[in-house]
């Protein structure tokens, strides 16, 4: 309780908290955020110890948080038998992609609506910042229909089958989060935050925009692009419905996420609970430490733009 | 006037060719397929490959036929009433404690934000097996410990699931929206509490002074941002209430009609009237928030 004399900031301060109901008040404020962390953790630790249960304890009729052996072999069996090796490296590879796109392009739209404005951005502006009003679920029919006339353009035309080249599919699914009305507001806040003068100086000594871009904006924006990064990670791990729709021809290109939808919308699909769990365990594991390391970065990022995911 | 021309493009055309990429994507994957929903949805389109005949507002007339549009439609009413009522107040209290705290504030706040990093389908799947009806469901075998009996979560006579589903969403998503709100109050200079105090203001006066109107800001955003977020449940009754029609949401039926069933016409007369339904909302929201505030100055 000694760190409470030398609170100075926020509603109460140190002189509240000589009065004895204010310091009751104080732990109570600290048990129930105990609590609220206990719920946010519980079910992933749930999740987690029970991946390790037999099936005789998770389907006990009486709770028991622990399992009465930890057997980590299961992991592996478990791993090799469903081949999460492949939607694994799927996951990523869609990972990667998207994260080239979401910064490539909402990045280089940024730049020309907060540095370079020429005329008629204000239009690209409104219109962009429109769209984070439409759930992109809504346009997904129409969106599907639009790309599966391009590929059989592009069947006629090079006289192939597309479907058969290895991850073409991926191709809207990467390209989808160059157009992401999100990204684009961070890297618009973050890019009229710079010193406009360093930009006109540029200019004035014979720059060109892409130089300005390269070497200038690019350097001073590694922040944004990290947290653009983090968010884009964690968005195009969870995606499922879109890569869902793309990836039912070629099925053993399906990233991780389609994987575990299917697992609950195929009731039929001989899996144990455990394998179910550890599929869920899977999934959310590579999220997980993503935010464990780069958490400091998403706070702070939250505290400028006072936007969220 | 070529001269006029030149000038024009010498001035901005580097900067259209740098969005122009960009530009691109938004159309072919967001503004075309927008537009596309609403010429769709006037025509006959039964697969992915041709479009049929001008059917006018058939397709309107019949998916405000179908009973389980209009379910979905209350249903969605629901969803944001409820999840006003809970999903819109955790945060800002959350935020109100973490910021008072002076022990364990990171753990707190680290703790509080994991939800928000785990997959929504993942984490819906695991609700999954915390709302089980049997007996060795999560939550009732804890109810068992607890000598209490067995309670069918999701399937109550009179009582539809949302809010219970509300309140995994709120679970996933009340750690981020907190985020907000403790970055807002860590801008409050400590000198206005001083003033307040030496003025002889207690708790709530210091909060209804100080702390709340910093925060009103904020949650304007945050309210319609919030409703806007309602649209867009999905998986959660479709893994947690899969087919009852008390908590299927607009999305469901837009994805059952236009994927599963092939309606893509239907779907895409639903589409438009749920983009409709956003755009005005969100004027109609902006024109009143911007009016008071107007009055206010």
């Amino acid at each position: 309780m000694s760190r409470l004399r030398s609170k100075h900031e926020g509603v109460l301060i140190f002189s509240d908290y000589k009065k004895t109901s204010f310091r009751i008040l104080y732990v109570a404020v600290l048990i129930f955020l105990a609590v609220a962390a206990i719920i946010s953790i519980f079910p992933p630790l749930w999740l987690f110890l029970s991946s390790f249960k037999t099936p005789e304890e998770i389907l006990a009729n009486n709770f028991v948080l622990f399992p009465e052996t930890m057997d980590f072999k299961r992991i592996s069996e478990i791993w090799q038998q469903f081949q999460f090796g492949r939607f694994y490296i799927n996951s990523f590879i869609l990972v990667a992609g998207a994260i080239v796109c979401s910064i490539t392009f909402n990045g280089l739209l940024a730049y020309g609506t907060a540095v370079i404005k020429p005329k008629g951005w204000k239009v690209i502006d409104v219109m962009v910042m429109a769209t984070l009003l439409i759930p992109a679920m809504i346009n997904i029919s129409p969106l599907y229909m639009n790309i599966i006339g391009i590929f059989n353009r592009i069947n006629e035309l090079f006289d192939t089958n597309v479907w058969q080249i290895p991850y073409f599919s991926y191709l809207p699914l990467w390209l989808i989060y160059g157009a992401n009305a999100y990204y684009y507001v961070l890297f618009k806040v973050y890019f009229s935050s710079l010193p406009q003068p360093l930009f006109e100086a540029a200019k004035i000594d014979g720059a060109s925009q892409i130089q300005m871009f390269r070497y200038i904006l690019f350097p001073l924006s590694l922040p944004i692009i990290a947290v653009v990064t983090i968010f884009t990670m964690n968005a195009a791990w969870s995606d499922f419905l879109l890569p869902y729709l793309m990836t039912r021809v070629n099925q053993s290109e399906q990233p991780i996420m389609v994987k575990l939808y299917n697992m609950y919308a195929n009731q039929m699909a001989q899996v144990t609970m455990q394998e179910r769990l550890m599929t869920i365990m899977f999934s959310i594991v590579p999220p997980i430490i993503l935010f464990m390391l780069f958490q400091r970065q998403i706070a702070q990022n939250v505290a400028t733009t006072g936007l969220k995911e | 006037m070529v001269g006029n021309l030149k000038r024009f493009f010498g001035k901005n055309l580097g900067g259209y060719l740098i969005m122009l990429p960009s530009v691109i994507l938004f159309a072919f994957f967001i503004w075309v397929p927008l537009l596309k929903n609403l010429h769709l949805s006037f025509f006959d389109v039964t697969n992915y490959d041709t479009i049929g005949d001008f059917v006018a507002f058939d397709n309107y007339k019949t998916i405000f036929a179908n009973d389980l549009f209009i379910r979905s439609l209350l249903n969605t009413l629901q969803y944001i009433g409820w999840s006003l009522l809970i999903g819109f107040f955790v945060p800002i209290f959350l935020a109100l404690l973490v910021n008072e705290a002076v022990h364990f504030k990171g753990i707190f706040r680290t703790a509080l934000n994991i939800p928000n990093f785990i997959p929504g389908i993942a984490a819906t799947a695991i609700w999954v097996y915390f709302f089980r009806s049997e007996q060795n469901g999560v939550l009732n075998s804890i109810l068992a410990n607890l000598g209490i009996d067995k309670v069918n979560w999701l399937y109550t006579p009179n009582w539809s699931a949302i809010p219970l589903i509300v309140l995994t969403m709120t679970w996933k998503g009340a750690g981020a929206t907190m985020l907000i709100y403790l970055a807002a109050l860590q801008t409050i200079d400590s000198t206005y509490y001083e003033a307040a105090r030496i003025e002889g203001a207690n708790m709530w006066w210091r909060l209804r002074l100080v702390t709340f109107p910093t925060l009103f800001q904020n949650m304007k955003t945050l309210l319609i941002l919030q409703v806007i977020a309602v649209f867009q449940v999905f998986y959660e009754p479709l893994m947690l209430t899969k087919q009852n029609p008390y908590s299927y949401s607009l999305l469901q039926i837009l994805y059952k009609t236009a994927i599963e069933d092939m309606k893509i016409d239907e779907g895409a007369a639903m589409g438009v009237i749920v983009s409709l339904m956003l755009f005005i909302l969100t004027f109609v929201y902006l024109r009143i928030v911007n009016r008071k505030q107007k009055a206010g100055a």
